[in-house]
């Protein structure tokens, strides 16, 4: 059937959109953590994206077609931001403290560009929805 | 299909076919906008038309036999996917993305519209041949 396929692809996208957008609120949440249970410094979480095989209501997949999947959250690599604070009990010898390596303008770009990219999936599953209506009414 | 109410429909059917087809390509576009890697992709409709007449429609639903006497009925792709190409021209992003949102928007919305003015075309003729069937001034068996 032509438009679930359509419908399924704008919702692989959405939800995929959702796990970028759980990942920058993690990110915004942590940003001025110290430490987490494990005693190293917050990273930042980034989901990773890969298209997929799209399929239509349970049936075969759909020649030339791809919905998207998330395919993991990655760690940032990135440095720690080290803060100099040296009565922090958290404190190195030189009295800097490692905080997490989250960029606040980074996960603002991320929440922006995730958003945009839901409501642009969100547009298209209704497109189809008001399609599918259209041809029931033919 | 080659009975005469079917061969006035038959082009309606193709071009809401190829519509169709061209509307899941864009979602998977739309879809893929933050894929690293993903090519933007597109339909040549005037090809999906073509295949979309030649091949009759798809057959996505099986019917199994274990008699000889029973019917069966096959699988059948329509051969549209065959008329999916990369989009040309396009600048990709540093993660190799080359998925214009503002352009599969628009293509998207153009589209759909395009596919509601076939489906009410679809229904004039389905009118019009309704008409023709009655006949005139004897509606309701007056």
């Amino acid at each position: 059937m032509g438009f679930s396929t359509m419908m399924n692809v704008a919702a692989t996208g959405m939800a995929a959109q959702g796990a970028r957008l759980t990942a920058v609120s993690s990110n915004l949440a942590n940003a001025d953590s110290i430490v987490n249970s494990s005693g190293t410094p917050y990273r930042a979480r980034e989901v990773v994206l890969a298209a997929a095989p799209a399929h239509g209501g349970g049936g075969p997949a759909q020649q030339g077609m791809a919905g998207v999947r998330v395919l993991g959250i990655v760690a940032s690599s990135k440095a720690p931001r080290e803060v100099y604070d040296p009565g922090s009990s958290f404190a190195n010898a030189k009295g800097y403290v490692k905080e997490s390596n989250v960029s606040p303008v980074d996960a603002m770009v991320n929440m922006i560009t995730a958003s945009k990219a839901y409501k642009a999936d969100l547009q298209t599953f209704d497109l189809g929805k008001t399609l599918a209506l259209k041809t029931l009414t033919v | 299909m080659t009975s005469l109410l079917g061969a006035a429909l038959d082009f309606y059917r193709g071009a809401l076919d190829a519509r169709a087809y061209r509307q899941q390509v864009l979602a998977g576009d739309i879809a893929n906008a933050s894929t690293p890697g993903f090519k933007a992709v597109d339909v040549n409709f005037k090809r999906a038309l073509a295949l979309a007449e030649k091949h009759g429609p798809p057959n996505s639903l099986l019917l199994r036999v274990d008699n000889s006497r029973q019917i069966e009925a096959a699988g059948k792709s329509n051969g549209l996917g065959s008329a999916v190409e990369y989009q040309r021209g396009v600048s990709a992003s540093l993660d190799g993305n080359t998925v214009d949102m503002d352009r599969e928007q628009v293509q998207s919305g153009e589209n759909g519209v395009a596919y509601e003015a076939a489906a009410s075309f679809l229904g004039g003729q389905v009118n019009l041949l309704l008409t023709a069937i009655r006949g005139n001034g004897t509606r309701g068996g007056g």
